[in-house]
């Protein structure tokens, strides 16, 4: 995969355990829809990487993707460790599309 | 030229983050992808209740929750009020349909809440009340976010304006992005709509659940946040004049711009009353004359910001002429500081002006909202009161009072 960043790998749900995940990183999942998908990142990671792969992934234009945790907007220039998330279980983003509404 | 535009979700959400720094801690607003999510099942949102007051159904007073319909591209809100068990639903364009799916999904919602936390429910207990009457209605096409921040604003119940605040400078890019999107909100229905009738018809006269502390509170709001200028009808006091208690520094043309994004780096902090009044502020009828405190603007040299608002020639109006007053006032004394959460214990700040001494309400999580004790139904009477002999404004015994109030009242 030429086009992966050195340091998030997409990794495939249900191929690889929990156990695989590097030394030093943070497997996440980020659920958009019926769709999901893993990374391993790093705690000092901003999550900008993660964010544009997603959005690469799903062919959504960039900034049109809204990732919350636990009910936090997430930043694309915050990391895990700033949103001091509890690693004990799975840390699953949740990503959503835009809303706009006037009617 | 009138440039219109619809309100997305992170103009709501950046409001609603205001709203939570002024909410009192038993009253929850949750951000528009919490519906979203709830649609999908209770599982999805049960990590959202983390930083609630547990059991909620016990110790929380509200919770409030916009909503968006994205197959009709259409925002409304939905107020569950524990105390009273009532589920309000404040759709600007009421449709029974919409109000009976929401109600389908509150009732699963809260029957999932009592059983995630081991509490009793019985539906039949609690009234859902949705009509035309709860929220005013809009005429135009594309106001509904507006409409939504509105109510949002009125159900959260936010507590009197307690004088100089600051905003994170890390959320000036929001702010922006929020006032460019809300500036372009203005439209004939809401030129025509008055919210001070809107305010309690909102909240329903089917359930009563405006108390009279609660609307005196609102008037004290808004005339707390003009003291140069008689408040006469409360709401069409802008909140410029109160702004500079520091000493007022002339905006510097670049400040002047920083409504654009492009510029904002130059800001250090916002003011916030015209944030919390900002709905209101959009929907006002125009005064006949020009305020004179806006008599002139410094960008563009036009005779009144007010006039300018009502050509409605174009969103840059609210932006250069408002904003500069309001909320790029520089703040020497108040650095940025990280986003306070509506604790009772607020930190002395350096200077604040006895006009602004209001206490903050004590946390007192059984009980309903009440307004400060000192704030008396003829809100402008209190203000006057509270301006001619501020040491009879006391603070709650529960709350250290700010040291450096005292000196400052004498000095004056």
């Amino acid at each position: 995969m030429p086009d992966v960043k050195p340091d998030i790998k997409e990794r495939k749900p249900a191929t690889q355990d929990e156990s695989e995940v590097p030394d030093g990183k943070v497997q996440i999942t980020v659920i958009l829809g019926e769709q999901t998908f893993k990374y391993a990142v790093k705690p000092t990671t901003a999550f900008k990487k993660v964010f544009e792969t997603t959005e690469k992934q799903v062919a959504a234009s960039p900034g049109t993707l809204r990732f919350h945790y636990n009910g936090q907007r997430l930043r694309p220039q915050q990391t895990l460790e700033e949103i001091e998330a509890e690693l004990d279980e799975p840390v699953e983003f949740h990503a959503q599309l835009e809303q706009i509404g006037g009617a | 030229m009138l440039q219109v535009s619809q309100v997305n979700d992170d103009a709501i959400n950046l409001y609603i983050d205001v709203l939570k720094m002024f909410a009192h801690p038993t009253v929850h607003v949750f951000n528009t992808f919490f519906f979203s999510c709830l649609h999908d099942g209770f599982t999805k949102v049960a990590s959202w209740h983390k930083n609630l007051c547990h059991p909620v159904f016990m110790y929380m007073e509200r919770i409030v929750m916009p909503i968006h319909l994205r197959s009709q591209n259409h925002w409304a809100v939905v107020s569950i009020d524990f105390k009273r068990c009532i589920v309000m639903y404040l759709d600007s364009i009421f449709w029974l349909r919409n109000f009976k799916f929401i109600k389908m999904i509150v009732a699963k919602y809260l029957a999932d809440l009592a059983a995630h936390e081991s509490c009793s429910f019985d539906l039949e207990a609690w009234t859902f009340v949705g009509s035309e009457e709860t929220s005013p209605q809009q005429t135009g096409v594309i106001d509904c976010g507006v409409f939504v921040m509105a109510n949002l604003h009125n159900c959260a119940g936010i507590q009197p304006w307690k004088g100089s605040s600051t905003i994170p400078v890390n959320m000036i890019p929001y702010w922006n992005q929020f006032f460019h999107l809300a500036g372009l909100q203005l439209s004939s229905s809401l030129m025509k709509d008055s919210w001070l009738d809107a305010e309690s018809s909102c909240h329903g006269s089917q359930s009563n659940t405006v108390d009279a502390g609660e609307q005196s509170a609102m008037e004290m709001k808004f005339s707390s946040i003009s003291v140069d200028s008689p408040p006469l009808l409360p709401i069409v006091t802008l909140p410029a004049p109160t702004v500079p208690p520091t000493p007022a520094v002339p905006p510097t043309p670049a400040s002047l711009h920083s409504c654009c994004p492009s510029h904002s780096a130059s800001l250090h902090s916002l003011s916030l009353p015209l944030l919390l009044s900002l709905p209101l502020l959009l929907s006002l009828p125009l005064p006949p004359s020009h305020h004179p405190s806006f008599s002139c603007c410094p960008s563009c040299s036009c005779h009144s910001s007010l006039t300018h608002r009502s050509s409605l020639t174009c969103h840059s109006s609210l932006t250069h002429c408002f904003l500069p007053h309001l909320l790029f006032l520089p703040h020497p004394l108040f650095p940025p500081t990280p986003i306070v959460p509506p604790t009772p214990i607020v930190p002395p700040t350096p200077i604040i002006p006895p006009t602004h001494v209001v206490p903050p309400a004590p946390v007192i999580p059984l009980v309903p909202i009440t307004p400060p004790a000192p704030v008396t139904p003829p809100a402008v009477a209190a203000l006057t009161a509270a301006v001619a002999s501020p040491h009879q404004v006391t603070p709650p015994a529960s709350i250290t009072p700010p040291t450096p109030i005292a000196p400052i009242a004498a000095n004056k």
